[in-house]
């Protein structure tokens, strides 16, 4: 029965026009850096390791985006069509709802990664680094997809509309970002460095360093992750706690 | 008559040479002695982090405030100087007071970022001087490894899309054919 609901889920949000328009719209903004990458001065005096690590940034950055506004339609979106009532009537429990909903987030984000292999095959082109960016891609990545994807079903579990469920998601995606936009200098001190400290995308973002310029060893990585895989038990705990939650609107 | 104008003219030469050093050094007397300490030169690859580190030292018999150093960076590849914000050293490090003759060990941190060759110098000041003291270059050189085929990355950035592209005119034509 989940694979009938991970197969609607797949149907509608990533193989509909919607899912191939935003999978034709992370393949437009790869081949645009990757096209960078030879013909922009600047970029073309970075190295490969740099090369890759700047195009997983975007990889990342734009999939934890789609997979959160997937995220938060899928369970609010369900309440303000009205379709939630026939979903709650098949034998799946709540929890196997959400856990099928992330299978399918699971699945676009599978969908994103075989899209950026060409990519990345090209960018480390004469480099041993595929591997490494094979366990970061299929690692790291999927552990930061379904990380946030989880925060986005807790929202759009608990609120009513899509919007709400997007604009609160979004909203600490873009506070784990903050250590991104500040001077080296501002991420020492403060509410900055607490973030920096703890965030997951800060986390995430040195271990790529570490793996792919320091080569600093596996122990050094998995200590490095720690945020990281904390994040992720904590959002998935609270969003498979939170699916008793799943529920009509007031008034239906 | 001859001679004797002669001899006026070098005497008066001479009179005026020790005042024109005398000038030139006092332009040149510098209240900070700044040295890189290590590393003496660089050679790798973008993306490491770099400590510079150096020695600053009040040369004069009072205390100076408010000093501070910073890193400049020249392109000798391209003749230009660099926009250090990109290699995260575009703040200075503030050292504050320093005592008369006293010498203070500083680091300041730099990123490896665009592979070309470079002289790296740090300069030290103090808001209470207009005199300026930078120290001597070390070489800089960020390696290229790049293996990059730019008809490979063309291919790619054209024909991926291209598919997508494809896939989604597909969906637009099921779901008009569908309707129909």
């Amino acid at each position: 029965m989940i694979y009938e609901l991970v197969k609607k889920e797949t149907k509608e949000h990533i193989f509909s026009r919607k899912g191939i328009g935003f999978l034709f719209i992370v393949s437009i903004l790869l081949s645009i850096m990757s096209f960078g990458f030879i013909s922009v001065k600047e970029l073309s005096l970075l190295d490969q390791p740099s090369i890759v690590m700047t195009t997983f940034k975007l990889l990342l950055g734009i999939n934890i985006l789609i997979s959160m506004v997937i995220g938060s339609t899928m369970v609010a979106g369900e309440k303000e069509k009205g379709t939630l009532e026939s979903l709650l009537l098949t034998p799946l429990t709540k929890r196997k709802i959400i856990i099928g909903k992330l299978i399918a987030i699971l699945v676009f984000w599978l969908t994103v990664t075989l899209i950026s292999l060409p990519y990345f095959i090209v960018l480390s082109n004469g480099t041993s680094m595929l591997p490494t960016i094979l366990f970061y891609l299929y690692v790291v990545g999927t552990v930061l997809v379904i990380s946030f994807s989880s925060i986005a079903l807790i929202f759009s579990t608990i609120l009513a509309s899509t919007k709400n469920a997007m604009i609160v998601g979004l909203m600490i995606f873009l506070i784990t970002l903050v250590p991104m936009f500040l001077s080296t200098t501002m991420k020492k001190a403060g509410f900055a460095k607490l973030i920096q400290s703890y965030s997951p995308i800060s986390a995430s973002m040195k271990t790529m360093k570490d793996l792919f310029i320091n080569k600093l060893g596996a122990l050094d990585i998995l200590v490095g992750m720690v945020p990281v895989f904390v994040f992720f038990v904590l959002a998935l705990s609270v969003s498979l706690l939170i699916s008793k939650k799943v529920d009509f609107l007031g008034g239906e | 008559m001859n001679k004797q104008l002669i001899s006026l003219l070098l005497m008066l030469i001479l009179l005026m040479v020790p005042q024109i050093s005398s000038a030139e050094s006092q332009e040149n007397t510098s209240i900070f002695q700044i040295k890189i300490i290590s590393p003496e030169q660089i050679t790798d690859y973008p993306g490491k982090d770099v400590n510079i580190k150096i020695s600053v030292k009040n040369m004069t018999d009072k205390e100076i405030k408010d000093v501070f150093t910073y890193i400049t960076m020249a392109n000798i590849s391209k003749t230009w100087t660099v926009n250090l914000e990109d290699y995260s050293a575009d703040q200075p490090i503030t050292i504050g007071t320093i005592s008369p003759h006293e010498e203070k060990i500083v680091e300041l941190p730099i990123k490896l970022v665009y592979s070309a060759d470079y002289y790296l110098y740090t300069t030290v000041l103090s808001k209470d001087s207009l005199n300026i003291t930078s120290s001597h270059a070390i070489p800089v050189k960020i390696l290229g490894n790049t293996r990059l085929v730019p008809l490979q990355v063309q291919i790619v950035s054209i024909a991926v899309p291209l598919l997508l592209l494809i896939a989604l005119a597909l969906t637009f034509k099921q779901r008009r054919a569908a309707s129909a």
